[in-house]
């Protein structure tokens, strides 16, 4: 266990953490303004990257399935926000247990059309980086830097368009923001759309990291539920944090123990954090959205 | 529901179970005893759903400790059955309050999204701690002989375990049919309906919570033994999260914090998914349309919707009655605004 190795697993983990980061910022998104825990929003990362595989194998074209994957998916989640969730909006227990069903609706359309074996993308970006004396793959970089502008785009969509600033007004008080002639319902359909895109871009972009299956959404479950909570409830800032020391202490545990012992450890510290700070560590204030 | 026809429901459910193996023969005894313990664990885990509102991702935890604790006393300590089965429901209890004590710190979403992180936790140590439990490979057992008055059953005829279970089954309807018409099930229900005015009225809110988590969790650890005597073996998949959506599908189609709810969505949900799985194989598909479905259009589950529909023939025939018993305007006027 040298100095490199430990470096090389601590960028693994800034990167698989600004991959989660990216994750559960559409489902912080959706939790913030409809006030949802869409576990169905697992089911959306692993679609992200079952459709970019699908859209490959026709145009084999990495940054054509970039494209139209996660477009897919935000159709895909308009849909369940328009049947499913539109008529319990407001019931936290109901809206749990109806995006669980949409996940099993989700996982095994995919099963049924892809098949229950693994898929890989072959990496759109070849070649090393050197850093630190080690070979880094460009695509990892390439991937952190699509999250984090990706990130940034949001933010700015978020606080400095008129569209962004309705979806803010609809999450302080959705009541005041339809008397001020705020189109509540489309604010809705348009929040969940955003989440689905973002959940489908992140699929696409893990996709060459790591192997696709119908289940790849699963495991991304509790980590994007437990980033949501100890960020904060619907902080988007507090989730990025929370997401990439997520991801950074997953990377330094693996290097000193095995992969399920870390994971375990790092639940364990993550979990600890929400019992001391029940309301998460960034707190969304109300005049202070994002 | 009247007492009497209460008895008579009872009674026929038990009939149901005993032609399971007489039309069926070895499926349906196989069936029968799969079905008996999924019921049991849909009862424990309603208790702290449907009575005190908590809903929990987590109940495999319990199952999970009370099937492991079974098998590992009797592999490693050669205990017999009534102690084994004894101390599964008493360290899956207590498991269950000391995890309920720390995730009941925080309510709402936080308390679901607790109750998950808890599990994967778990599910995780399961898989990787293969000293303790033998990950995907899971132990083998056995504990055939129980000691019954004078008596000695043997569970290796599997008609004796179906009976066994069975028995186990009306026991635990019992149990929870005396504890949900008691005052602590009055309390359950002031807790999960509006917690505000029970801690207002001087309820101990929080122990009341703790009490149905821990009860709940006890009895899942029952369920949990119990599966591990269906074929005298376990595997750390006994902790994975899809066995904590088991019962909570089922409650939740058959009605939640009913007593017939959780039995009558065990057995629609077990059947059909079984049926399908002779078919396709593609059960979770149905398992989720009937999720979308239930929540949509019946959330208060089978039972609930059956309910609704005797409550509104009533109200017709109700109203029929009263026309034409006092045939006046007044009603009419009443209705006026």
């Amino acid at each position: 266990m040298n100095l490199q190795t430990l470096i090389f697993q601590l960028l693994n983990g800034l990167v698989w953490g600004l991959i989660l980061a990216l994750i559960t910022l559409g489902l912080t998104l959706i939790f913030g303004v409809l006030s949802i825990i869409n576990i169905a929003h697992a089911a959306l990362y692993m679609l992200g990257a079952v459709l970019a595989w699908e859209v490959i194998q026709y145009t084999s074209s990495f940054w054509a399935a970039m494209v139209i994957a996660p477009l897919l998916v935000g159709l895909v989640s308009v849909a369940i926000e328009r049947v499913v969730l539109r008529p319990i909006s407001g019931n936290f227990v109901l809206s749990i247990l109806a995006t669980l069903g949409m996940l099993f609706i989700i996982q095994d359309t995919v099963l049924a059309t892809f098949g229950g074996g693994l898929q890989r993308i072959a990496n759109p970006i070849r070649g090393t980086m050197s850093i630190f004396g080690l070979h880094y793959p460009y695509y990892r970089l390439f991937v952190a830097g699509v999250s984090i502008s990706t990130m940034l785009v949001v933010w700015v969509f978020l606080n400095r368009t008129k569209y962004g600033l309705w979806i803010r007004a609809v999450k302080q008080d959705p009541q005041i923001a339809t008397a001020m002639g705020i189109p509540v319902s489309i604010v809705y359909m348009s929040t969940v759309a955003l989440g689905g895109i973002l959940a489908g871009l992140s699929g696409v972009l893990a996709g060459p990291i790591v192997a696709i299956e119908y289940q790849m959404g699963l495991k991304i479950l509790a980590y994007s539920f437990i980033i949501v909570v100890v960020g904060g409830f619907g902080s988007i800032m507090g989730s990025i944090v929370v997401a990439i020391v997520i991801g950074c202490l997953d990377g330094v545990f693996t290097t000193y123990f095995p992969a399920s012992e870390a994971r375990i450890m790092t639940l364990v510290l993550v979990s600890l954090i929400l019992l001391l700070r029940p309301e998460g560590i960034f707190r969304a204030r109300r005049e202070t959205v994002i | 529901m009247p007492y009497r026809r209460q008895i008579l429901w009872l009674f026929a459910g038990a009939l149901l179970f005993a032609a399971l193996p007489v039309v069926f023969g070895n499926y349906g005894l196989y069936l029968g005893s799969a079905l008996c313990v999924w019921i049991i664990f849909a009862l424990a885990y309603d208790l702290a759903f449907g009575r005190a509102g908590l809903l929990s991702f987590g109940h495999a935890m319990f199952f999970g400790v009370g099937a492991y604790a079974l098998a590992l006393l009797v592999l490693t300590l050669d205990w017999g059955f009534w102690p084994a089965i004894t101390a599964a429901i008493v360290l899956a209890g207590a498991f269950a309050l000391v995890l309920g004590k720390v995730a009941l710190q925080v309510t709402g979403h936080a308390f679901v999204v607790i109750t998950v992180i808890f599990s994967a936790i778990l599910e995780l140590v399961a898989f990787s701690q293969k000293w303790i439990t033998n990950g995907e490979d899971g132990l083998s057992f056995d504990l055939y002989r129980v000691p019954f008055g004078f008596a000695e059953l043997d569970l290796r005829n599997a008609n004796t375990k179906y009976w066994v279970l069975i028995a186990a089954l009306f026991l635990t309807f019992l149990m929870l049919n005396w504890i949900n018409n008691s005052t602590l099930g009055l309390a359950f229900r002031a807790v999960r309906e509006n917690p505000m005015r029970a801690t207002l009225l001087g309820y101990p809110v929080q122990h009341y919570k703790l009490a149905a988590f821990g009860i709940s969790g006890a009895l899942s650890g029952l369920a949990g033994a119990l599966f591990s005597l269906l074929s005298f073996h376990i595997s750390a998949e006994v902790f994975q999260i899809t066995v904590s959506i088991n019962p909570l599908t089922s409650v939740l189609v058959g009605g939640a914090g009913t007593m017939l709810g959780p039995v009558v969505g065990t057995t629609f949900i077990f059947l059909f998914s079984d049926y399908l799985r002779t078919l396709v194989v593609y059960a979770d598909f149905a398992i989720g349309v009937i999720l979308v479905l239930t929540v949509l259009f019946a959330p208060q589950g089978i039972v609930g919707l059956i309910e609704r529909i005797k409550a509104r023939r009533r109200a017709r025939t109700d109203n029929k009655a009263e026309a034409s018993l006092s045939p006046n305007n007044e009603s009419i006027a009443e209705t006026r605004p």
